[in-house]
Formats: structure tokens, sequence, C-alpha cells
């Protein structure tokens, strides 16, 4: 009879245990939901103020990214909430909510059980628990708890709307390129570059020096409002010294020569003798002397004599050619160069001794062929530079003595406008060669500032091919070598010249013995930029030699080996090995030589560990040892006893 | 006779159960965790080991808790020169009423329902084998013949851990089969007011018996049907491996400071105990709660730490208190 009670109470359908688990579970579920759409809203959120960012405004963002920020949360939510529940976490918060200690989840482990296999005690489990969960009231169980991630989604979620409701901001790639920027320069250098540059620009400039000027004031003032960065600023620098190299083609020492030439021929002529002192002195005054000389033929000022010295003179002027001297030279050059040659020969034939010398010779003949060639064609160019010129000249030649002045005196009038061409491109070429040491002075200071220069410039010319180094750099580099600045010697006071030609110029300089007084400078200036100046000196280094930029061993870095003698050991001393004897009495060192080679010692060990045990508890007994301490001794034998196992093993 | 209702023994058990507190509570002052450890042991068949230092009122607690259940009760001091036999009883030459002289079993004081094994620790180890043997066996043997321990047999054995001069550690084998090892801990400030209140007077609290001998064994075979759910043996199982520094879920302290884990038996213990607890609180099944107030008990003994840990100063408990606060309840 008392078990038919017992199992009435499990018989029942424990229908208010369900409904609370299935009320819980529900509430598990929008917990969960909360929580996964407060997280995922949060992150859409958060996506979406970085592409408002990105783009500069919320509103550009386009529908379908609110579309999905709205619909993504809302999918994730429900799919997090479908999820299956675990029964156990729900039935143990059940059972913190009722304060019964795990019996709604212990009755939920029972009832899972057959019918067969629950016992009387787990039945009234289940029991107490169907009793205890008719109270149960879910909300109160299990209340809905605010999800972490909800003071996140609130920020954003302002920050978004803050975003979409708030005027435009600038698009987070330009504040990041804006951040990246490295300035060139400070805004001081900038100026100053400026100023200098301003005097450049109050000179009358050629249209295409004009542009150039222009635009490195562009560029200047683009590093000084902080808008262009330095790789920037030297990609730009690039492309200005490579129009400057277009402008300075022709070498204007050669037309200055080819022009004094034509001075010179003019020289026996007593009405073209001013004409001659401007060639040779100022341009300007020339095109105006000629212009003067051009009137007086026109207006019959000149007798018949001075008329006839001045159509020989013209004529003289016309046949000049600046390459016609130079072309002798090259070819005695060449012809120097290969009788060396044919010497040498017949030396290694014969077993000749001094070859090094000979060789030093020629490879002396050689550079200076070179030069000569170099020389020959930049007059070749002043040649044709000129040639429209010295055609007025000889047209003016033959009209004067045709009798014809006034066609005598056009012709002058046109050779002086032709004159003056010819000055305004050399003004031009001038200021060309002015602007390009601007443009070295900027470009190092730049390359300064980065405290990187080698480096930088081991970049760029593999970038370009090898574009220059601030000519600066290379002058002060050759003269830091103790080599004379070659570039330098051979255009004289004229400030600048082509990068080429700069380059061109160090090679010479290379030559020994040429270019005194670059060693001392080298001296002072090495020990002015010692020290702390690494980059300074790397510069240096590169810039020595034209054809290996970029090499970045730079002087000044390493340290200095010790120098100084060892210190020598005063003490001596002999090893000596004193072999051990093994004789008949009891020795532990097997078990210890066992123990260490080939792990724990089993053999023995128990034997040992009893003798020293005992050892150990007969000095216990004899010597006055705290009582404490005695324990841990005896504990100590006892924890590294044998084992029962092995020690039966044991001897 | 009627067999009572599952639930009628279980609020049978707890009110007898209650009673014996209230009897022992009359002359133990506080110790409520001693109380319950040693109830426990009495309910579960199992053999307790106080710790305590002198004084705190152990042998007062075994005497009560024999007098409330009205069992048969010895006290056995443990001297370094006590001898088996005279535990476990001897076999003597006796003269019968004919005058004939025959050996006979003088039954030692291990024949009783609960023993008290006084300072456990000062006899030799094999005085010690001889009454842990009985306790494992519930039987002893003498010449040749065994002889059956009566029902219920409780041992509860006390040691000093302090005093270890001329004292014989128990052996970790040997300590295994304790169920419990409570510590005896000092009384707070107000129970030593009422430990003198009581002691100090001129009437002497006097102990009932409130359980017999058939209620006891009635409400040992209740503790044993107390139903256990699996998540709940899960967890029991799970803080037993997590006492082993080779096994899922061991902790810092443990893999550095444990020798070796709990054994089996104390995953048995711990769920035992568990269940006794369950029942003085009147319920039917186990709780996670359950396993967690015993597993110190429980477990403290079969925990053996490194000679590391002990040199250290660390101690099982806090290895154990350590290893329930990192094993999670439910995985």
């Amino acid at each position: 009879m008392k078990r038919a009670a017992v199992a009435t109470i499990s018989a029942s359908p424990n229908v208010n245990l369900s409904r609370a688990l299935r009320a819980a579970t529900a509430r598990v579920r929008g917990q969960r939901a909360l929580e996964a759409w407060v997280l995922l809203a949060a992150a859409a959120c958060a996506v979406l103020i970085a592409g408002a960012l990105l783009t500069g405004a919320a509103n550009e963002l386009g529908m379908l990214a609110w579309t999905l920020a709205g619909f993504v949360p809302v999918l994730g939510a429900a799919v997090w909430a479908l999820r299956s529940v675990p029964i156990l976490p729900v039935a143990r918060a059940i059972d913190r909510a009722i304060e019964a200690p795990d019996l709604v989840a212990s009755a939920v482990s029972f009832a899972a059980l057959p019918a067969g296999e629950q016992t009387p005690f787990m039945q009234i489990c289940v029991a107490q628990a169907e009793q205890a969960s008719r109270q149960l009231v879910p909300s109160r169980a299990l209340a809905f708890q605010r999800p972490r991630a909800l003071p996140a989604l609130c920020a954003l979620a302002l920050w978004l709307i803050g975003l979409s409701h708030g005027p435009s901001l600038p698009p987070i790639a330009t504040l990041a390129t804006r951040a990246a920027v490295q300035p060139a320069l400070d805004a001081d250098t900038a100026a100053a570059f400026a100023n200098e540059l301003d005097a450049l620009k109050a000179q009358p400039l050629d249209p295409e020096a004009a542009e150039l000027v222009a635009k490195l004031n562009a560029l200047l003032e683009g590093i000084a409002a902080g808008t262009i960065d330095r790789a920037q600023a030297l990609a730009e620098l690039r492309r200005l010294e490579e129009k400057l190299q277009a402008l300075l083609a022709d070498d204007p020492k050669a037309i200055e020569a080819a022009l004094e030439q034509i001075g010179r021929a003019l020289a026996g002529t007593p009405e073209a003798k001013p004409l001659e002192k401007a060639l040779s002195e100022n341009w300007p005054d020339a095109v105006q002397e000629l212009k003067r000389l051009s009137e007086r033929v026109a207006e019959g000022k000149l007798n018949a004599q001075a008329e006839q010295r001045l159509a020989k003179s013209l004529e003289r002027a016309a046949g000049e050619r600046a390459s016609a001297g130079r072309q002798a030279a090259v070819d005695e050059a060449k012809r120097e160069l290969d009788r060396l040659l044919r010497k040498q020969e017949e030396q290694r034939a014969h077993g000749g001794q001094d070859r090094e010398r000979d060789e030093r010779l020629l490879k002396r003949k050689q550079r200076e062929l070179d030069q000569l060639e170099r020389e020959q064609e930049q007059a070749s160019a002043a040649d044709r530079e000129l040639d429209k010129l010295q055609r007025e000249l000889d047209a003016a030649s033959k009209a004067l003595n045709e009798k014809d002045k006034q066609a005598a005196a056009d012709k002058l009038q046109d050779a002086a406008n032709e004159l003056e061409r010819a000055a305004r491109q050399q003004q031009s070429r001038s200021q060309a060669g002015r602007l390009t040491e601007q443009l070295a002075q900027l470009r190092a200071e730049i390359a300064q500032r980065r405290g990187e220069a080698g480096q930088e410039r081991s970049g760029d010319a593999s970038g370009d091919g090898g574009s220059p180094i601030p000519l600066s750099a290379q002058r002060f580099g050759r003269m830091a070598q103790g080599k004379p600045a070659g570039g330098e010697g051979q255009q004289g006071g004229q400030p600048g010249g082509a990068a080429g030609q700069q380059q061109q110029g160090a090679g010479q300089g290379q030559q020994p013995g040429e270019g005194s007084g670059g060693e001392r400078l080298a001296q002072l200036r090495q020990g002015a930029n010692a020290g702390p100046g690494g980059d300074q000196t790397a510069l240096l280094e590169q810039s020595g030699t034209s054809d290996e930029q970029g090499r970045g061993d730079g002087a000044g870095l390493g340290g200095k080996p010790q120098s100084g003698p060892a210190t020598a050991g005063s003490d001596q001393h002999v090893d000596t090995r004193i072999e051990g004897e093994k004789r008949g009495g009891p020795s532990r060192s097997e078990v210890i030589f066992e123990s260490g080679q080939r792990g724990f010692a089993d053999q023995g060990y128990a034997k040992v560990h009893d003798d020293y045990a005992r050892h150990a508890e007969s000095v216990l007994e004899r010597e006055h040892i705290p009582g404490g301490y005695r324990y841990y001794v005896r504990r100590y034998f006892q924890l590294i006893r044998p084992r029962e196992s092995t020690q039966g093993a044991a001897p | 006779m009627t067999e009572p209702l599952p639930q009628e023994r279980v609020e049978s058990a707890v009110r007898k159960l209650a009673a014996v507190h209230e009897e022992v509570g009359k002359l133990v002052v506080g110790q409520r965790d001693i109380i319950e450890g040693a109830l426990t042991c009495l309910i579960t068949g199992g053999h307790a080991l106080l710790e305590g230092v002198p004084g705190l009122g152990k042998t007062v607690l075994v005497r009560a808790l024999a007098q409330a259940v009205a069992l048969k009760f010895s006290r056995i001091q443990f001297t370094p020169d006590l001898v088996p036999s005279d535990i476990i009883g001897t076999t003597v030459i006796a003269e019968d009423e004919r005058g004939r002289k025959a050996f006979t079993f003088q039954p030692g004081p291990v024949f009783s329902n609960i023993v008290l094994a006084d300072e456990v620790n000062r006899t030799t180890p094999k005085t010690q084998s001889a009454l842990l043997e009985a306790m494992q066996d519930r039987s002893v043997t003498v010449a040749g013949t065994t002889h059956m321990l009566a029902e219920p047999f409780c041992v509860l054995a006390t040691q000093n851990p302090l005093e270890m001069e001329g004292t014989y550690p128990l052996p970790e084998a040997q300590l295994d089969r304790f169920l419990l090892k409570l510590h005896v801990t000092f009384p707070s400030h107000d129970d030593l007011h009422r430990i003198l209140d009581r002691t100090t007077g001129d009437a002497e609290p006097s102990i009932r018996s409130v359980m017999s001998h058939e209620e006891l064994l009635a409400v040992r075979a209740t503790v044993r049907e107390v139903a256990v759910a699996r998540h709940v043996q899960d967890y029991a199982v799970r803080v037993l491996e997590a006492t082993h520094r080779d096994r899922p879920g061991a902790n810092a302290l443990v893999k550095r400071y444990v020798r070796y884990g709990a054994s089996p038996r104390g995953a048995q213990a711990c769920l035992l105990a568990a269940k006794a607890r369950a029942l003085l609180a009147g319920r039917v099944h186990v709780s996670i709660a359950d396993v967690r107030a015993v597993a110190l008990a429980a477990l403290r003994h079969r925990v053996i730490l490194s000679f590391e840990g002990e040199a250290e100063g660390i101690t099982t408990d806090q290895v154990l208190a350590e290893t329930l606060a990192t094993v999670p309840e439910s995985v």
C-alpha cells in the first residue's frame, strides 16, 4: 500500500516542473537573444562609425549598409536564441531562485532515468521539485539581466547619431594621410629658401626658368604649409632637376669662349673695338654696341676704308669656330695615345720593366683625351648655338663688300638680335645654374633632416636610375676625400652647373695631383663633422664616388679595437690529477653512480635508505635537536623511502 | 509491521539525528562541524580521525556521542608500550565449572560500538596496524579464530599535531581508512564562556540516550538511500581528479606541491559524507554544496604533499581549498 503511494508520485506527469523548466528555458533564450542583439548591434554601430569616418559622412554609407546593420543583429540574436539550451544550468538557476540546492537539477536528472531505476528517494526528490516549482515565478527566478555590452552599444549609438546628424568630417583616410605626412622641412627653413628664391625672381627670367622658379616656389610653399611631405618633395625636386638638366645641356663656358673668339676677330678694327670689349665682358652691352654699329653703317658714318676694315673683321669673326682649335688638340691627343699604346705593346713583347709607370701614363692620357673630346663636343654645341650669329655677320661683311650699306646694317641688326637671344639664353642658363644649386641645397637639407641621407640617396638612385646627389654635398664629399673639386674648378666662378657636369668634374678630380687645397678643407670639415655627425659623414662617403651612390659605410661608426697588449698572467699553475684507489671497504659509490647514470637505482636503494634513516635516527637521539626539526628529518626519510613495490626487489 | 514510507524514514532519521546533536551539544560547546562529522561517521559506518591540541574536548565529544546513541563505548589510550593484544584481545587459559582448563578468547576494547583511540599516533606501527586492520575488516583474528566486531563499529581516533616527540605518524595507507579527518579548532570567545559556565558550576549536564541501536542501524540504511544526481557525482569525481597533479583540472598548487592525489576511496568518502550531510539537513538528495562542505574533511588526509610542499609549510587544506575554488560546479 505504501509502495503504491510512492508510485503515484512517480507517475505524476510533473506538469509544474516541466512548465517551470520551459519558462526558464524561454527566459534563458530571451536573455541570450538580448545579449547577442546588443553585442551585434554594438559591433554594427562600430562598423558604421568606421565606415562614416572613412567616407567622411554617415549619410554616404548607403541604404545597404544601414539595412545590414539593422538586420544582422536581429538575425544573430535569433540564431543565438534558437541554439539548444542545456537543461542543467537552467535547472540550477531555478534551484538558486527557490533556494533549494540542486533540488530541481537532481529531479531533472532522476526524472530522466527509466522508471525501474528510480529509487524511492529519487521519486521523492522529483515530487519535491514538482511541488517547489509550482510556486516558481520564472520572471523572479530568471530575471532578465542588463546585457554587458549595453553601455558600449549606447555610447556607439550616440556617436553614430552624432555623425549622421552632425557636420561632415574629413574622411579618416585624409586624416591618416595627414597624420602620416612626414614634414620635409620646418617652416622657417622653407621660408629661408623661399626668400633666396625671391632674389632670383626679381631678375628678368627666361620663360622656362620662370616656370621652374614658379614650381620651386610652389614646392616651398607646400613644404612650409605641411601639405607636401618629404617623399613628395624629393620627387618634385627630382622632376625639377631633370628639367634643369635639359636647360643646361649646352655648356655656357663654351659659348662664352666662342663669343670671345668672335670678339678677338673684330679686334683689329677701331670701329668694332667697343664691340670686342663688350663681347668679352658684358653681353647686353655687346648687343647695344652691335646695334649702334648697325646704325652707323646705315647712316653712312663710316668711310670706305673703315667699311672695308669692318667687312674684313666681320668676315674673320664669321669664320671663327670654337671647335676649330680644339679639334687639333683632340687629334694630337689621339695620336699621342696611339703612340703610347704601341709603345706599351712593344714593351710587353720585350718584357719591359716599367710597365706600371706606362700604365699610369696611359690612363692619364686617356683621361685627357676624354676631357678634350668632351670639350670639343661642347665647343661644337657652342658653334651650333652661334652659327646664325656668324651667318649674319658674314652676310653683313658681304653686303659691305658690295657697298650695300642698308643690307649690311640690316644684317648687323639681325646679328644684334641673335646676340641678344644668345645673351638671354646665357642668362637663362645662369639662372638655371643658381636654381640647380638651390635645389641641391634644398635636397641636402631635406635629406639631413631625416638623418638618413645615405640610405635615402640609395633609395632615390635606385628609383630613377641614379638621380644626382646634392651638388654642395658632392663638392664637400670630394674635398673630404682629399680630392680636388674638379667640377668646380672647371666652371671657374660660375655658380652651379648641370649635375652631369658636376659628376664629370668629380671624375676628373680623382686624378692625383689636381685640385690642390681639397685635402686641407676636407680635414677641417671632417673635424667639424666628426663624432655625432654620422649621417653627414655617410653622405660624404657616398658622394665621393659619384657612380657608387648609396654605399652607406660612414666614417666614425664602430669602435676602435683594443690596441694595448693583453694582460699577461704572471701566475703559473699546473693541473694535477690524482687517481683514487678502490679498496675493499664499504662504499656507496655504486649506488650513486647508478642513480646518476641510469636514473633511480632500485638495487640497494632500500638498504641504503634504511642505513641512512637509521643513522639519522641515531643522530636525532644523540643530539639536542628541537622536536619540530626532528619531525622534518623523520618526515623527509618517510617521503624518500623506497616504494613498497620496489622494496621487495631490493637485496 | 508495515514498512515506513521513505519520507517518513527520512523525517525520523532527521529527528533522531537532531536529538543526538542536541544531546551532544549539552556537553560539547560549539564545534558544530566536528559533531556533525562524528555523527556522519557514525551513520555511514566510517571512522574519524580527530586532530587537535589537548583540551579541546575531543574525548568529551566521543564519550557524549556514545552516551547519546546508547552504544557500547570503550576508550584506548595509546602509548608506546601498547601491544596489539591490548586492543584486540587475547586468548587466556580459563577454568570452567568442572575444573577443566581451556583457552578462551578475552575480547579487547576494540569489541565495542564506539572506540575512542586516544592519541593513536603514540603507539607503535604494529599496534596501529592491529587497530586499523580491525577498522577495515570489522573483524579480528586471534589464534586462528576470526571474531566479528559489533555493529555499528566506529573508531574515533584522536591525535595531537604539536607534540611529535615519540610519536609514530600514521602512514598514508592507514590514514586512508578514516572516512573523515576532522580538525578540532580552538573555541571562540563566546564558546569559551559557555564552556566555563557549564563545566565549573555545580550542575553537570547529563546526556540522555536518544537513539537506540536499531534506530542507528535504520538511519545507516537510510543514509545509503539518499539519491545522488549524476552532475553532483560528476562534481565529486572532478574534485578528486583535480587533486592529482597529472590529471586535467589540477591547479598550480596541486601541480607543484602534491605528490599523490586522493585515492578513489576519497571520492567514496566524499559522497557518503555528503549523503549524511544531506540527510542531516532533511534532504533526500545530495547537492553540490554538500560535496563541497565535506570535501576538506574527506580528502585532507588522502592528499600527500611533496617534500617541497611540506618544507614550505603548505597544508593539504590550502591545496584542497584552491582545488574547490577552481573546479567548476558544472561543465
